[in-house]
């Protein structure tokens, strides 16, 4: 009870300052938050079925969807009704490639996820190469958006927030991270492995076509190329991995990290910010995987260690004294 | 008298087949053994058509030599590469852990990969013209280049073959897949088999890129292409089954011809992702079982 008094107190001031953001802060300052709550979104829904240890390269397959959604009826019908709809139709889409996609599991879970996200692109440009007349982009015009969009997008994050840590204390997240120890072990003990990974997979189709039906208002420009990046799966795995899949926190630590560090190298190197962040990610996974899970395990590791480090030094120090 | 329709497919099909044969062996080599799932597989062979474009027109040494001059280079820098990272993570046995942040170091590689070839070369298509005069086959006029592609293709995965069929270090390689800790205990290095295994894996996704520069055009975002046709290849071979990934990118390059042959590229390429979907839903575990 304590815990959640004081996750109040740290939360309120938080959400408030961000309610009030769009009357302080710039257009550009707007969109980067933008980004940082896209890809809490993003990640925390992925995470979701991750707990289960299937990692899914699939999360443009949904982004995409919904992107693509937008793109085509924002003339059509009400704007608001189009994120729903765009996850409407990512759920559906999900419920229907859930039957082969959950029947396998680890490498060949994520090999599939990734093709599917080609595979539904190709569709799609199959389709729209025969029955299109002109071009097949769709270009959103809609004026000023950013600030709606930004109120949207910081709503669809912090509940995604909410969702994962529902998951995690409910029924679903213990059935999840049974599954991910030993699943043939969780069938046996009576648990529907099946039902739990499919809401696990269909929670996070949901979350990715919302983001992105309002990533389209900001990416603007709508065809299967811009709607479908293969990028925005792999920046979610690598946050999921470096935030370390143990809770909502560390995931959204390391979804503003990312941010940061790419709007840095963004603003600083513009020709050759992918390039950097390339290398920064090697380093990183070569050299201290699970970068903020570990900050838990930091303070355990350095009691346990620090006698021997004492001892470690106390030698060397002896041993060049006596080399002398 | 054979139909031009036949002679046409038959050459399309092994030109596909042999480079989709070549980078799934890669990528499957390299997964069975150390458990690395290299989704970067495409940009090796992005990097090693951009090579030998590269020799070949800034020091116009022939596309021939380049062939073996970048399976050579790449072997090496996969081995170099495997001493500075991927020993890390196959160090204390493999595991889901290794296949996950090898997810994480090959999108590194993409990421650096691309954009390296972006600044160096530009994003717009490259090639260049070598060996384009037309051999007649049965009447129908194949580019020379072509040719050379599926005997230097078909010769290295035949090499491919024998090795892993008849010398003792891929009898060693095989051990290793199937139970690396067995393989341990009755002798064999495992560390040297992982090492060479990175270095063939990647010597051959590059060697795949340097043999289609010759013949068709490329931009830096090709690796996708390659990448998941290795994929679907490795699905539909089976895991750790060298014999039905050749099988698998034989099949995948004759869906390929006959659907741009037929169809259009675009058909094809969809058919060949509704096929890969369609095995797995049949067969979760890929099509041919066991280890040959």
């Amino acid at each position: 009870m304590r815990m959640n008094r004081r996750l109040v107190l740290v939360t309120l001031p938080v959400l408030a300052l961000l309610a009030t953001f769009p009357k302080l802060g710039g257009t550009y300052q707007l969109n980067f938050l933008i980004s940082i709550f896209m890809y809490i979104a993003l990640v925390q829904s992925w995470s979701i079925l991750a707990y289960s240890g299937y990692i899914s390269l699939g999360v443009t397959t949904f982004f995409g969807i919904g992107a693509y959604t937008m793109g085509q009826l924002w003339n059509a019908i009400p704007l608001a009704l189009i994120p729903i709809l765009g996850g409407a139709i990512a759920l559906l889409i999900a419920l229907v490639v859930s039957f082969p996609l959950l029947r396998v599991s680890g490498a060949y879970f994520t090999i599939l996820t990734y093709g599917l996200t080609l595979l539904i692109q190709s569709i799609i440009l199959v389709f729209e190469t025969r029955y299109s007349q002109v071009g097949t982009a769709k270009i959103i015009v809609l004026g000023y958006m950013t600030d709606i969009v930004y109120y949207a997008m910081v709503a669809v994050g912090v509940s995604a927030v909410i969702v994962n840590q529902l998951v995690i204390r409910s029924k679903l997240g213990k059935a999840l991270y049974a599954i991910r120890e030993n699943e043939e072990a969780a069938e046996s003990l009576g648990i529907d492995t099946y039902k739990y990974k499919l809401i696990a997979f269909l929670l996070s189709s949901l979350y990715a076509g919302i983001t992105g039906s309002l990533m389209a208002i900001q990416i603007a420009w709508i065809d299967p190329y811009t709607a479908f990046q293969p990028i925005v799966s792999f920046q979610t795995v690598v946050i999921g991995l470096l935030g370390g899949m143990g809770g909502p926190l560390g995931l959204l630590l390391a979804s503003i990290l990312f941010s940061v560090i790419q709007q840095i190298l963004w603003t600083s190197y513009p020709f050759h910010h992918s390039l950097l962040l390339g290398v920064i990610f090697l380093l990183v996974v070569s050299y201290r995987f699970g970068l903020l899970s570990s900050i838990r395990l930091l303070s355990v590791l350095k009691e346990r260690l620090t006698p021997t480090f004492r001892s470690w030094w106390v030698s060397r120090v002896v041993g060049w004294f006596k080399g002398l | 008298m054979v139909s031009e329709a036949f002679v046409t497919l038959t050459i399309q099909t092994l030109v596909a087949g042999t480079l989709f044969s070549l980078v799934g062996v890669s990528l499957n080599l390299l997964y069975s053994v150390t458990r690395l799932l290299n989704i970067a597989t495409g940009e090796f062979v992005m990097i090693g058509a951009y090579t030998t474009y590269w020799l070949f027109t800034e020091f116009s040494i022939s596309p021939l030599l380049s062939h073996v001059l970048v399976l050579v280079l790449f072997s090496i820098a996969g081995a170099v590469s495997y001493i500075l990272a991927f020993r890390r993570l196959t160090e204390q046995g493999v595991s889901e852990k290794t296949e996950v942040a090898s997810l994480l170091i090959f999108f590194s590689i993409i990421l650096v990969a691309q954009n390296f070839i972006i600044l160096r070369f530009t994003s717009t298509y490259q090639g260049y013209a070598f060996m384009m005069q037309s051999v007649n086959i049965f009447g129908v006029n194949i580019a020379a280049n072509k040719l050379v592609l599926i005997a230097f293709g078909l010769l290295a995965l035949l090499a491919i073959h024998l090795l892993l069929s008849t010398k003792n270090l891929g009898l060693a390689m095989k051990a290793t897949i199937q139970n690396r800790t067995a393989a341990q205990l009755v002798g064999i290095d495992v560390r040297l088999i992982d090492l060479i295994t990175v270095s063939l894996s990647l010597g051959l996704a590059a060697f795949a890129g340097s043999l289609l520069s010759m013949t068709f055009n490329f931009e830096p975002f090709i690796g996708l292409y390659y990448t998941i046709s290795a994929l679907i290849v490795m699905v539909i071979g089976g895991v750790g089954n060298i014999s039905g990934t050749l099988i698998g990118g034989m099949a995948l390059g004759l869906v390929n011809a006959a659907g741009s042959y037929y169809f259009s590229p675009g058909v094809a390429v969809a058919i060949s992702y509704g096929i890969f979907f369609a095995i797995l839903l049949v067969r979760p575990r890929g099509l041919f079982r066991g280890i040959l």
